[in-house]
């Protein structure tokens, strides 16, 4: 048995236990000489122990001891029934197990897991618990798995079943170390042939097609025997062929002819659905592959809901001018999936307020610009930007799902102009009349504090009804600060019967002339009945820009009714807005929205001729622009590009742009209707900036600068994008950065990196089956502008479910490798006991033994003290050791016969003593008297001390008095002798 | 270092503790042992007794002054029942007014009946009044019903106008033949109903032409058989005449503030005696004297809360003086003018929800025996008393 040290450093701390002994043999000195001795034995092994310890002390531990690891393949190029079968095999092998010998499952497929242990003959495992992806074969990792699953100093051996078929890894490398190892392994191949299967091997079609050209999509199906199948074919999730296919064994191209009308990147799928029972696997049923069909330009127009002007058809006629292509909706006709906005080039928001908007249309259009490079462009108007409720996103507030702020993320403005600009306020009064309705002075309550929430702290608001004292201030005209105090206020409010108009809307208007504000508006909510205004207080309204909208609300005429055309009349004439209302639905809505008017007016109605800060292809050519007269306030982002703004010394932006992902993004804060653009309309400027506008934002043209080319390696997705420019030369130092769409919408951002001039390489992990649409954006160092392209990248079915037969031969070329057999499934079904025979070599192994010394010191220390502590008297127990051995009990040496032992050997020390210094009768006689053995010289006489009497010839020698006389006497006579 | 490695470092250093503490402290050799000193002790924490722990001085401890407990302070419960007079609506104290009693109808005591309610007897906002000579009282409110009351204040009979949709009758008058007259407002028409609530006639039509009402406030019949019928809506404002059978004849009045406009007329008044025709044109605070082919002859009243003054008068009638008895919509209270100077020969009601006070006035008529009957219209009920507990002192009723 061999020994060694892994830290034989530490030996030398064995020179301690002398050290130990000696300080031991001083504290240790009030025991017996045994006690010491075993004490001091005791704390030198406690040292030794301790040392081997930190020397890491190992030998070996020859056991007779056999281990087996089954390693079953459960991927699903073999067959379900097969799979089985190896279980209830791997059952019956495991009867004859020995007494010491020990079970191992490792099932595998992609991965491989140990499923359990068993040490004991006639354990079952009923069912595979552990998961491993089954679309893969990895053999060479089960095996590793397997190897290093071994206990050291046993016997080892391996038991394969599988069919051979590994679609990844390459075990035949692991014979030598199994080898090496002293590993048998045995196989037990799970044969397989399939009769009956057929396959869609792939779709072979061109990667760009023209639109309105056609092409051929070509399907290669094979079959490995006669019968009938139906050929699908889907573009972008719909079909768009079936062919019904007689299928002969053997390979068969299907081809198929296709036009594609409409520009875009487009999925193809072949779907080959058998007849029943014709097919083993559906997996290998089904091939992807990609087309894109680049088309003219076409752009989406949203025009927003006019809250003023009629709709304005000049925008348009310039678009059409300049031969653009555009297709004109309303916000609620907005797409909410971004795939059917791919066929645009880009989207024109003009004067859309967000809450014109769904939030899901909202992302749609945030994503097809940053993903798919459509163009973006929001035009100014009294409900754009921030006058149009789009917001910043709060800061540090997260992007992706969820998102409430996708459009303006996407934009290159910031909807909150700069803090030093001064941002109007604005003042709202409402006259609340009583509303007849049921529950309608609720309702009145309800809006008007809605209306108060609406409003900025900074915004002025007064609320005026008719009360018991006629129309009064419920409060008067005053900042929206204290909004909870203001709301409280409202919540006692009783709407009296308005006798007449005038008297409120005087008080309304007072107040409203009372405070410096840019906006001024009104709201009165009323059935209509009450006596108009006299027509010099309108006008008073009209003078001083006092617009007051009114909402008509179930008046008693109906809708033709006289009051209907009163409060029209009141709304037209100063510029508000007439609702008519049935119910009181609708309420909140209008409410919050002509509290808009005035909260945060962001608008500036100011005539200004805008003025050129950065040279770019949108404004080449125009040497002076007309006039504007007005826009909307913002503070441009921070890496977005002012292209024009206001000549003033705190200028505003007119015309933002930036890259948002893959597409651009342009900010127009004025508008293009007569109310600001009146000037432009009238000049050939108007179509030419427009249409130079739109080109430049649309989507990015597909040039030849990149060449695209994407692999699958086992689970990674690569990417390798070469560019060279028109001369031919590469093109270095570029940042290119793709978004990949998984097949089942997810999204992956992966980062290119340069590998060789002109060579960007990248790459992602793949999981799902299926088209992976790849958008590359590159950018150079020196400017913003960035090229982008659009790829795809197809991730087929495994080739697991390509093999139609196992692969005997590799499994019995490896067994042979490995000294091992082969054996056939049925004979393993048998229980075949030569499993677990012992016949077998161990390799070396030094184990550690640690833990064994470690439990050793630990008992040594209650010892320890034991044998210092605790006194026993072992006399006694060697007596009763005695007596438990003989039958007859001896006599207990009597107490006198110890002392007698203990007083001759005095004694005899003493005769020594006495032979050097002359004794004294005296001595003897007063010791004798003073002796135990008192009681034993009662017979003899003690009084006279100074008589010496010759010994009586029979005498007991065992009589301690007696000897004592008799060594008296011979001393004596001795004495004389010698006189 | 691996777990085990720092496992066995532990173990071997805590044995060679042990080892050494054994050989000292073990030894009987006492020069060698040492003791180890004591550890200080801390004293234990003082814990806060019962005493120390100090209520919020609202609230006291469950067992203490229990009586106490259940009576609240005077901040926290002042409810606005309590609320003395001095809350009460701020208007000019110097004004004259009766503190109403209930009492039986006595002179100098006033009574009331109704009540908020849909049932018979009970008012949901009523808003037009009238009494005929026989002293049966009639009241329309905002249910559409019609409800016929004896001058005891006992109802008699109740119907409801034919349609309430878009709305009800804001108008009542009496014929000389004691039909009823009802102007139904939003109905744009005139209906005419016998003494006991049987409907016989109506006419009228929706439009703002002269001859058709848009909505009609008020109507009233001379003797010689004429209906005089005022109506507005949007600028339209005015007076219009129809023969006995309904047929259109004339009509007076635009919407404005000079004499001979209106806003909003809300009343007639016949004045027999002197050939006037009274219209009390609400949103000018004035009544307006015509004669009876509507020819402006003066005007009472300006906006105002004096006495004297007139705010949103919604009805006017006479008593048999001549003086005018007119209800004040926008000052919640009866005034009684002079027929020819307007000055104030008295007034009642204060603007409350109170008993005794009063919310929005729509109405008012007298009997011939010297009763009065005003509508207060807010509080849902009708006060009854003698005209004079109205009337200044020295006024004869």
């Amino acid at each position: 048995m061999s020994i060694a040290f892994a830290n034989p450093s530490y030996l030398v701390l064995l020179l301690l236990i002398p050290v130990i002994v000696y300080f031991g043999r001083r504290s240790l000195a009030g025991l017996d000489q045994t006690r010491r001795r075993l004490a001091l034995f005791v704390r030198s092994l406690s040292i030794i122990f301790l040392v081997l310890i930190l020397a890491e002390v190992q030998w070996q531990d020859e056991q007779d001891k056999l281990e087996v690891a089954f390693v079953l393949d459960r991927s699903r190029s073999v067959p379900e029934e097969t799979r089985n079968a190896s279980l209830v095999a791997f059952n019956n092998i495991n009867k004859n197990m020995g007494r010491h010998d020990l079970s191992r499952l490792i099932v595998f497929g992609k991965d491989a897991a140990t499923e359990q242990e068993i040490n004991e003959a006639g354990q079952k495992i009923k069912r595979i618990q552990s998961l491993v992806g089954t679309d893969q074969t990895n053999i060479a990792k089960a095996l590793d798995s397997a190897i290093n699953s071994f206990s050291p100093g046993v016997k080892k051996r391996i038991v394969l079943f599988s069919d051979g078929n590994q679609t990844t890894g390459d075990f035949t490398a692991l014979a030598s170390r199994a080898r090496e190892k002293g590993i048998v392994v045995d196989v037990v191949p799970l044969s397989y042939k399939l009769t009956k299967e057929i396959f869609v091997e792939k779709v072979v079609l061109p990667k760009n097609v023209k639109l309105n050209a056609p092409y051929l999509i070509r399907v290669v199906v094979r079959s490995l025997a006669k019968t009938n199948a139906v050929l699908e074919l889907y573009e972008g999730g719909q079909r768009i062929a079936s062919r019904r296919l007689a299928l002969e064994p053997g390979v068969r191209v299907e081809t198929f002819t296709r036009i594609l009308t409409k520009a875009g990147f487009y999925n193809v799928r072949a779907l080959l659905k058998p007849e029943k029972d014709s097919d083993e696997l559906y997996q290998n049923n089904k091939a992807f592959a990609y087309v894109y069909a680049k088309g003219e330009s076409k752009i989406l127009y949203v025009q927003g809901e006019d809250l003023d002007e009629k709709p304005s058809p000049h925008f348009k006629t310039a678009l059409a001018n300049v031969g653009i292509n555009f297709k004109t909706i309303i916000p609620a006709e907005m797409p909410r999936d971004e795939n059917i906005l791919q066929q645009y080039d880009a989207i024109i928001l003009d004067d859309v307020a967000k809450y014109e908007l769904t939030l899901k249309q909202q992302a749609a259009i945030a994503r097809a610009v940053k993903n798919m490079g459509l163009g973006l462009v929001m035009i100014g108007g009294p409900k754009s930007f921030g006058a149009g409720s789009w917001q910043d996103p709060p800061e540090g507030a997260p992007g992706g799902d969820g998102d409430r702020f996708p459009v303006e993320r996407a934009l290159p403005v910031k909807m909150e102009p700069k803090q030093k600009t001064v941002i109007p306020t604005g003042a709202l009064a409402i006259v609340m009349h009583s509303c007849e309705f049921p529950q309608g002075n609720d309702w009145g309550r309800k809006v008007t504090m809605k209306a108060i929430q609406t409003l900025s702290a900074k915004d002025y608001v007064g609320v005026v009804y008719y009360g018991m004292s006629g129309s009064e201030w419920r409060f008067p005209m005053q900042k929206a600060a204290n909004k909870n105090a203001l709301k409280r206020r409202i919540q006692g409010m009783e709407p009296g019967d308005m006798p007449d108009f005038d008297s409120s809307m005087r008080m309304a208007v007072n107040g409203l002339l009372k405070v410096k504000v840019s906006m001024r508006h009104m709201i009165i909510l009323s059935d209509g009945d009450p006596s108009p205004p006299a027509p010099g207080l309108l006008k008073t309204c009209r003078d001083n820009k006092i617009t007051i909208t009114t909402i008509c609300i179930q008046p008693h005429g109906g809708k033709q009714g006289s009051e209907v055309a009163l409060m029209k009349r009141i709304a037209t004439t100063t510029g508000g807005k007439f609702y008519y209302l049935t119910g009181p639905k609708a309420l909140p809505k209008i409410f919050i929205k002509e509290t808009k008017r005035v909260a945060r007016p962001l608008i500036r109605n100011i005539e200004f001729t805008p003025r050129a800060s950065l040279k770019s292809p949108i404004i080449k050519g125009f040497n002076k622009l007309p006039k504007l007269y007005g826009h909307v306030m913002t503070a441009p982002k921070a890496t977005a590009s002012v292209i024009l703004n206001t000549p003033e010394k705190d200028t505003q932006p007119i015309l933002i742009a930036w890259r948002y992902g893959v597409g651009k993004s342009v900010a127009f804060t004025s508008d293009v209707k007569p109310r600001w653009s009146g000037a432009w309309i009238q000049s050939p400027v108007y179509s030419a900036f427009w249409g130079q506008l739109v080109r430049w934002v649309s989507k990015d043209v597909e040039d030849s600068t990149f060449q695209v080319a994407t692999k699958v390696e086992g689970d990674t997705g690569k990417i390798v994008v070469d560019a060279v420019d028109e001369n031919g030369e590469f093109i270095d130092k570029l940042t290119v950065k793709g978004v990949v769409t998984t097949p089942d919408g997810k999204e992956q951002v992966v980062e290119l990196e340069q590998a060789a001039p002109g060579r960007y390489k990248g790459e992602f992990k793949v999981g799902e089956v299926g088209n992976y649409t790849i958008s590359l954006l590159s950018k150079d160092g020196k400017d913003s502008v960035a090229k982008a392209a659009t790829s795809g990248l197809v991730f087929p079915y495994s080739d697991e479910f390509k093999k139609t037969q196992s692969n005997e031969l590799i499994l019995t070329e490896f067994a042979k490798l490995t000294k091992g057999r082969v054996v056939t499934l049925e004979e393993a079904l048998k229980g075949d006991e030569s499993f677990f025979n012992h016949d077998l070599n161990i390799e070396e192994s030094l184990v550690p033994r640690w833990e064994f010394l470690m439990i050793l010191l630990m008992c040594l220390f209650p010892i320890d003290v034991f044998i210092r502590r605790v006194m026993l008297d072992y006399s006694k127990i060697w007596s009763w050791m005695r007596a438990f051995r003989s039958s007859q009990p001896k006599a207990v040496e009597s107490a006198n016969q110890t002392l007698d032992r203990l007083r001759a050997r005095k004694l005899a020390l003493r005769g020594q003593e006495l032979k050097k210094f002359e004794p004294t009768n005296e001595v003897f006689g007063d010791d004798a008297s003073v002796a135990g053995g008192a009681a034993s010289e009662s017979n003899t006489n003690t009084g006279s001390p100074a008589k010496a009497e010759p010994p009586k010839p029979e005498e007991k020698p065992a009589d301690f008095t007696s000897r004592l006389l008799q060594a008296k006497r011979r001393a004596q006579k001795d004495f004389e002798d010698n006189k | 270092m691996g777990d085990s490695d720092f496992f066995k470092y532990a173990v071997g250093l805590m044995t060679a503790l042990v080892i050494g503490l054994t050989l000292f402290l073990g030894s009987n050799d006492p020069e060698t042992r040492t003791a180890l000193p004591n550890l200080p002790v801390r004293p234990p924490a003082v814990l806060p007794t019962k005493e120390d722990v100090k209520l919020p001085p609202r609230y006291k401890a469950i067992g203490e002054d229990a009586e106490s407990e259940s009576t609240p302070s005077k901040a926290d419960t002042e409810s606005p029942e309590t609320v003395t007079e001095s809350k009460r609506w701020s208007f000019d104290k110097t004004r004259q007014s009766s503190l109403l009693k209930l009492e039986d109808s006595k002179a100098g005591y006033l009574s009331w009946f109704g009540g908020s309610g849909k049932k018979p007897g009970q008012f949901a906002y009523p808003r037009a009044m009238v009494i005929a000579p026989n002293d049966r009282l009639y009241v329309v409110d905002k249910s559409g019903r019609i409800q016929r009351y004896n001058k005891d204040g006992r109802l008699e009979i109740v119907i409801r106008t034919p349609k309430i949709d878009k709305g009800k009758p804001t108008g009542l008058g009496i014929d000389k033949n004691n039909r009823v007259l009802v102007a139904d407002t939003h109905y744009a028409r005139v209906l005419i109903y016998s003494p006991d609530l049987e409907l016989v006639q109506q006419f009228g039509q929706s439009g703002p032409e002269p001859g058709n009402f848009l909505f009609v406030t008020d109507v009233c019949q001379a003797q010689d058989g004429r209906h005089f019928v005022t109506d507005y809506g949007d600028t339209v404002a005015r007076v219009q005449i129809f023969d006995a059978q309904g047929r259109f004849l004339k009509a007076f009045g635009t919407f404005g503030s000079r004499p001979g406009e209106f806003q909003r007329p809300m009343a007639l008044c016949i004045d027999e005696k002197n050939s006037e025709l009274l219209v009390a044109d609400a949103v000018n605070h004035r009544i307006q004297i015509f004669d009876l082919e509507g020819r402006f002859k003066r005007a009472l009243g300006s906006l105002g809360e004096d006495l004297g003054q007139l705010k949103y008068p919604y009805d006017v009638t006479q008593d048999r003086r001549g003086r005018l008895w007119i209800a004040e919509f926008g000052n919640h209270r009866l005034q009684v003018l002079d027929r020819l100077s307007g000055k104030s020969e008295g007034s009642v009601g204060s603007p409350g929800r109170r008993l005794g006070e009063v919310a929005y006035p729509w109405g008012v008529c007298l009997t011939e025996t010297g009763r009065f009957f005003f509508l207060d219209s807010g509080n849902d009920r009708v006060y009854m008393g003698s005209v004079t507990s109205v009337l200044n002192k020295g006024q004869e009723p």
